[in-house]
């Protein structure tokens, strides 16, 4: 009867320690963005400058002379936020208001694509195109090929999804009370020393 | 954006085209628009579903490798001694493709001072329409930095002609100094370098002989520029950071005058702070007679706060030492925008003016812009 009492104790243990290491968010293990790139790419190897380059409308051909077809993910999601932060470095908003006057001056800037599917499908249809997928991405064509990983930092929680309507933002605080808090904030900034280039970058490849 | 007094009554002035003339121009720019699109989409092999990319405002629409897009600009205006009205100020669609080394069209169309409501005037009356092909032209691609650009473009000559859609520019009304004494276009050919490293200068070399293609109804009466020729360097840091130089030669068409710029312009970005600014220099050589002095001057000087991501402070003097009158003109801007997101903005600011009279009055003016 003890005996069984002893078994039975452990087996609850043993299903308890399993719940919560399932609960557990899987600490350690970092998420990565993978660089993706039509077969055709006469690349087999990108790093992240030359990445920047080619997302900020720099470097606009491949060595063999073929366009380069840079792919964005949607503002909203969360590998375009990774990317954004990791790859090349600025604010959401200054990177769009940087591409919406490259477009008027008649460049053209990253195609946009609403999931990773998407992004391998077009990868995978067009020459010359580049884009970035989660690791998990499912299935993968045979059109396309990594040239690249970049780990993206532990503790870069996505944040919250931000949708605006036209006539009023989606904030938590009204207009006025961001106007007291703004004076604060720029100050904040103007005594802070000048930041330099880019957001640090974690784990090269 | 707020722009000169156009002509009405069919009276030139130096040569400038009549009213009449305008419209013969706009038909024959809307005719060679539909040309060119037609021949554009003539040339497109249907685009497979996964070429096409999800539409997001203020990107465009993807249909292989074309882009199509475009901006609206919905004015109100209240300004001193003028009747008050709301226009549709511009609406521009822009149709770009990248095909290969040799076919890199840009096409832009606009319909421009469309009335809604204007003071004393029924709806949609008070104003005279038109229709613009504002650009057209082809990039050959040389190397990855070099490339040859053919047709009629916006000339570099400071930051703002060359970013002048609504939704880009910080203001409903556009400072004199950025457009009214040199030609905002050429039609006719440009070497452009673009450099990778920010301690190289992106260079920009152009050149239009004789007159201009599908001239510009808004251009600035008395103010058509012929044989121009022009250069700008332009360092960049970060993404906003911009100093340039220019400098433009041009003959003011059917006189006798000549001209030479050289103008510099600034951006700088300092946390949620900006400040821009632009300066001109034109030296008039064998002025005509409407010209009371020698050269023409601008400056402006304006500075932006962005309280947050959505709403931004703006503050703008500008100096005008027009060649045409005796007192310079100054103007002082203050006002609100707010960007819900970043392709929509709204607009709306006070401006006041003193000294001589040139195109911007005293008033209040609104807007509503988006891309799209």
């Amino acid at each position: 009867m003890r005996k069984g009492g002893h078994a039975k104790e452990a087996r609850i243990a043993a299903v308890l320690l399993l719940a919560v290491l399932c609960a557990c968010p899987r600490a350690g293990r970092a998420a990565e963005l993978w660089i993706v790139a039509h077969r055709s790419v006469p690349v087999d190897r990108i790093d992240r400058e030359e990445l920047a380059r080619i997302f900020l409308l720099k470097k606009t051909r491949w060595p063999d002379g073929r366009p380069i077809v840079p792919v964005n993910r949607e503002a909203e999601s969360q590998a375009r936020r990774w990317f954004t932060r990791v790859v090349l470095g600025r604010s959401m908003r200054a990177l769009i208001g940087y591409w919406n006057q490259m477009q008027f001056r008649g460049h053209m800037p990253p195609v946009v694509q609403e999931s990773d599917a998407a992004v391998l499908g077009f990868v995978a249809h067009v020459p010359g195109a580049i884009g970035y997928v989660s690791a998990r991405a499912g299935a993968w064509p045979p059109q396309v090929r990594v040239i690249g990983r970049i780990p993206v930092p532990e503790g870069d929680a996505p944040g919250r999804r931000r949708r605006s309507s036209l006539l009023w933002p989606d904030n938590a605080w009204p207009p006025p009370a961001r106007l007291v808090a703004a004076p604060i904030r720029a100050v904040s900034v103007l005594v802070t020393p000048i930041a330099g280039g880019r957001a640090p970058i974690a784990g090269g490849r | 954006m707020i722009r000169p007094q156009r002509l009405k009554n069919g009276t030139a002035e130096d040569g400038c085209p009549t009213t009449e003339g305008r419209r013969l121009g706009a038909r024959r720019s809307a005719m060679l628009l539909l040309a060119l699109t037609a021949l554009l989409l003539a040339g497109l092999a249907p685009a497979r579903a996964q070429e096409r990319a999800a539409y997001a405002l203020g990107q465009g629409l993807w249909i292989g490798k074309l882009n199509l897009s475009g901006y609206l600009t919905i004015e109100g205006e209240a300004a001193r001694g003028e009747d008050a009205k709301l226009i549709v100020d511009d609406l521009s669609l822009f149709i770009q493709g990248r095909f290969n080394r040799w076919f890199n069209p840009f096409i832009e169309a606009e319909a421009a001072s469309l009335p809604i409501a204007v003071e004393n005037h029924g709806l949609f009356q008070g104003e005279d329409a038109e229709v613009v092909l504002e650009r057209f032209y082809n990039d050959f691609v040389i190397s990855d930095h070099w490339s040859l650009r053919l047709g009629k473009a916006l000339t570099p000559v400071g930051e703002w002609n060359g970013i002048h859609a609504g939704p880009l520019v910080e203001t409903t009304s556009r400072p004199l100094t950025t457009f009214r004494g040199f030609s905002e276009f050429y039609s006719g050919a440009a070497l452009v370098y673009q450099s990778e490293v920010e301690s190289v200068p992106d260079l920009t070399v152009y050149w239009q002989p004789g007159g201009e293609l599908a001239s510009n109804p808004e251009a600035v009466p008395g103010r058509l520029f012929h044989d121009i020729a022009g250069l700008n360097l332009a360092w960049h840091w970060g993404l906003e950071n911009t100093v340039g130089l220019s400098y433009q030669r041009a003959r003011v068409a059917k006189t006798t005058e000549r001209q030479h710029l050289v103008g510099a312009n600034v951006h700088l970005v300092r946390g949620p702070f900006e400040l821009v600014s632009e300066f001109t220099y034109v030296r008039l050589r064998r002025p005509r007679l409407t010209s009371l002095r020698r050269h023409e001057l601008g400056l402006y000087v304006q500075g932006q706060w962005h309280v947050d991501e959505e709403w931004s402070l703006v503050g703008r003097f500008e100096i005008y030492r027009d060649r045409t009158l005796l007192r310079t003109s100054r103007n002082v801007v203050i006002g609100i925008s707010w960007r819900p997101r970043p392709p929509i903005v709204w607009k709306i600011e006070y401006l006041d003016r003193w000294g001589g009279v040139l195109d911007l009055r005293t008033g209040v003016r609104g807007s509503f812009n988006v891309l799209f």
